[in-house]
């Protein structure tokens, strides 16, 4: 995938006539924000996924190495284009950009790219985290990239409890492949497993929670663990073995991708430090985030609730894409609202939750599986009859909401499926850019924006300017007034318009999920710190 | 994931699935017992619907009227090179949903000659077109069975 699988020839003659997004560049305002060069500096740690243009799953983790003056100083990656596992160098030598709005380019090259080397679009949220953008044309992968923290690359640093989310595909019987999502916990103690738990839906079959073997564990590279942070994850449950190529941001994160397997799954795990050990321990707005699949195809789903702290749900308003089918929570009578901190995994985390609603809710009821890092994050499965999603649940603080309380500068990634209006065309698509929000009533929001779009023509689309509004249409934290909204119109010819339903978690951070019925996308806005 | 017509068909639609993990804990939403089989003559083949569910649909001519099948995502046809020409015979196994304000006929299994193509689970789900990963499989499934997982 990344990587040369395709050349850009080739690329272009897959892609059909027209278009839904228009031509390529476009004129820019002035970027607005404080960032320069210097603000990438350091070794950062990566993690993306997305597909290559004929729909192959694609992932790679990894690091890169910045100097602050716009050279790129090497770096490591592991990255299954289809055939499993390849752990590749990144050459010195190479370049990146960084605009005073954050955003810039990234150059990579290692012994596959020849002459061409990758090419990645990034904004940053702040030095320490960015959002990226695969955008050669070999693929388009998304992610994100975080500064590494170098002391931490032994396995004493990482002695401690983590929740995980991993997800992505794997084949069934039928040597067909199917969505999976795993989400648990699981506890490390100078490198060795003291067991955990996890849940697994695959195919939207659900197994769990099954326990993790108090065996295996964590093992730093030789070569390359303390340089890079990259080592490997082993653990087992129920008689299967599953392998993980980690790399180490810090103490509290690490990203990893599965190996060794025909299956791909790929995700982070983060520190546990106080998961609540009741239902008491559950309390509060959460809002989620989440994306996968359904009977339909793709699937989004954004949503917020207030845990009572004894088991009940309150305020719950969600909101779906169903590939392209667009559903409200509440739209009847809602019922069975609950929720229960898992007594028979103490100190996992683990959260069930559930909801119904009379008019939607025909498969049973909203299911969701959350392993709790603290009171405050989690990671969240939803196990709906029929369903395989995962994503991520953070307390919603701040509110209410209001126009003047969000206006800012923020980096954005949002990422899915995209439908071309004039021909049979899908494909993944991936944004990434900056949008600067002011308090006015209306047109309050400008930016740029690089994408690849496979399901369009032109395939990348780079330096594109984006305008439209934020429109807090209620206080966000409660299940009644109407939903929050967000658009981006393009400055390209012929222009789109992307809309969003918004969730604010928090005055720093936005959920968004597409509406459009040619792009069932999903992500987040993130308040930049320059 | 073409492959020849019947072996599909005349499967029992309950296999049982075993995941990695261990028998499924709950089933799906998908319900076997209530599969149809349409069968007719293509009339119009589309990659792309107009409206949701997006993905590849067939208009099928029945005796008893015309069918609206959702196929899945297009790119898993493409890839293996499973075509549905105006006015080919088909036959579509699948089940009825509501999605939205509308009745959608889900597909699971489609063949048209001697091709038959699983496009769904038997749980229901799209499968995911997987390209150059499809070809490594049999590597990785025989690795699976020496015992390496």
């Amino acid at each position: 995938m990344k990587r040369c699988l395709l050349t850009m020839s080739l690329l272009l003659a897959i892609f059909q006539a027209a278009c839904s997004g228009g031509g390529g560049s476009s004129t820019l305002p002035p970027p607005v924000g404080g960032f320069s060069k210097s603000d990438l500096n350091g070794q950062y740690a990566f993690t993306m996924v997305g597909n290559d243009p004929t729909g192959n799953v694609i992932a790679r983790v990894g690091v890169f190495i910045a100097d602050g003056n716009g050279n790129i100083q090497g770096g490591i990656e592991d990255v299954d284009v289809g055939a499993g596992d390849e752990t590749l160098t990144f050459n010195q030598g190479t370049t990146y950009t960084i605009n005073a709005d954050g955003r810039g380019e990234i150059t990579l090259a290692n012994s596959t790219t020849g002459s061409n080397p990758l090419i990645f679009s990034v904004t940053l949220v702040s030095p320490t985290q960015g959002f990226i953008v695969q955008t050669d044309g070999n693929a388009t992968t998304s992610g994100t990239f975080n500064l590494q923290n170098t002391s931490a690359f032994t396995t004493a640093s990482l002695s401690a409890s983590y929740v995980f989310d991993f997800a992505g595909i794997r084949p069934d019987q039928t040597q067909s492949f199917l969505p999976d999502s795993l989400v648990g916990q699981l506890t490390l103690n100078s490198g060795a497993l003291q067991g955990g738990v996890f849940d697994e839906n695959f195919d939207a079959q659900l197994f769990g929670p099954l326990t993790i073997d108090k065996t295996n564990g964590i093992t730093f590279d030789a070569t390359n663990g303390s340089t890079f942070g990259r080592g490997t994850l082993n653990f087992a449950a129920n008689g299967t073995q599953f392998s993980y190529v980690f790399y180490v941001v810090d103490g509290n994160r690490l990203h990893l991708m599965e190996i060794n397997s025909a299956s791909l799954t790929v995700g982070d795990a983060i520190r546990q430090t106080a998961a609540p050990a009741n239902n008491a321990g559950f309390t509060g707005s959460f809002a989620y985030l989440l994306a996968g699949a359904s009977g339909s195809g793709i699937d989004t789903r954004v949503g917020r609730f207030t845990a009572d702290g004894n088991g009940g749900l309150a305020g719950i308003t969600q909101d779906e894409s169903d590939n392209g089918n667009i559903a409200a929570v509440p739209s009847g009578t809602l019922s069975a609202t609950t929720y229960a901190v898992d007594q028979g995994f103490p100190g996992s985390g683990r959260v069930t939750i559930t909801f119904a609603d009379s008019n939607l809710s025909h498969n049973g009821a909203y299911s969701f599986i959350a392993y709790m890092a603290s009171g405050t994050q989690g990671f969240f499965q939803d196990v709906e009859n029929g369903f395989v999603l995962d994503g991520q649940i953070l307390t919603q603080t701040g509110g209410p909401f209001t126009a003047s309380g969000e206006a800012g500068n923020y980096a954005f990634n949002y990422s899915g499926l995209g439908f071309n209006n004039s021909t049979p065309a899908v494909g993944e698509e991936d944004f990434v850019g900056q949008l600067k929000v002011t308090d006015a009533a209306s047109n309050n929001a400008t930016g740029a924006m690089d994408f690849n779009a496979f399901s369009s023509n032109t395939g990348i689309f780079l330096n594109v300017g984006v305008s439209g509004a934020l429109t807090l249409g209620g206080d966000g934290t409660t299940n009644t007034g109407t939903r929050n909204t967000q658009s981006l119109k393009t400055s390209n010819s012929p222009s789109t318009t992307y809309r969003f339903i918004t969730y604010v978690v928090n005055p720093n951070t936005m959920f968004i999920l597409s509406t459009n019925q040619d792009n069932i996308d999903a992500g987040s806005m993130i308040r930049q710190t320059k | 994931m073409a492959v020849f017509a019947g072996a599909l068909l005349l499967c029992s639609a309950a296999q049982a699935q075993r995941g990695r993990s261990g028998p499924a804990l709950q089933s799906a939403a998908y319900d076997l017992s209530k599969e149809q089989s349409v069968q007719g003559t293509v009339l119009k083949f589309v990659e792309k619907s107009g409206t949701a569910p997006f993905g590849a649909h067939v208009i099928v001519q029945t005796a008893s009227g015309q069918v609206d099948v959702h196929l899945g995502d297009a790119r898993l046809l493409n890839q293996h090179n499973f075509t549905l020409a105006e006015g080919s015979n088909v036959r579509v196994v699948g089940i009825t949903r509501a999605i939205g304000e509308s009745n959608v006929f889900l597909a699971r299994l489609v063949q048209v000659g001697n091709n038959l193509i699983a496009v769904r689970s038997t749980t229901g789900i799209p499968y995911v077109p997987a390209g150059i990963r499809g070809k490594q499989i049999s590597q990785a499934a025989a690795k699976q069975q020496a015992g390496a997982r």
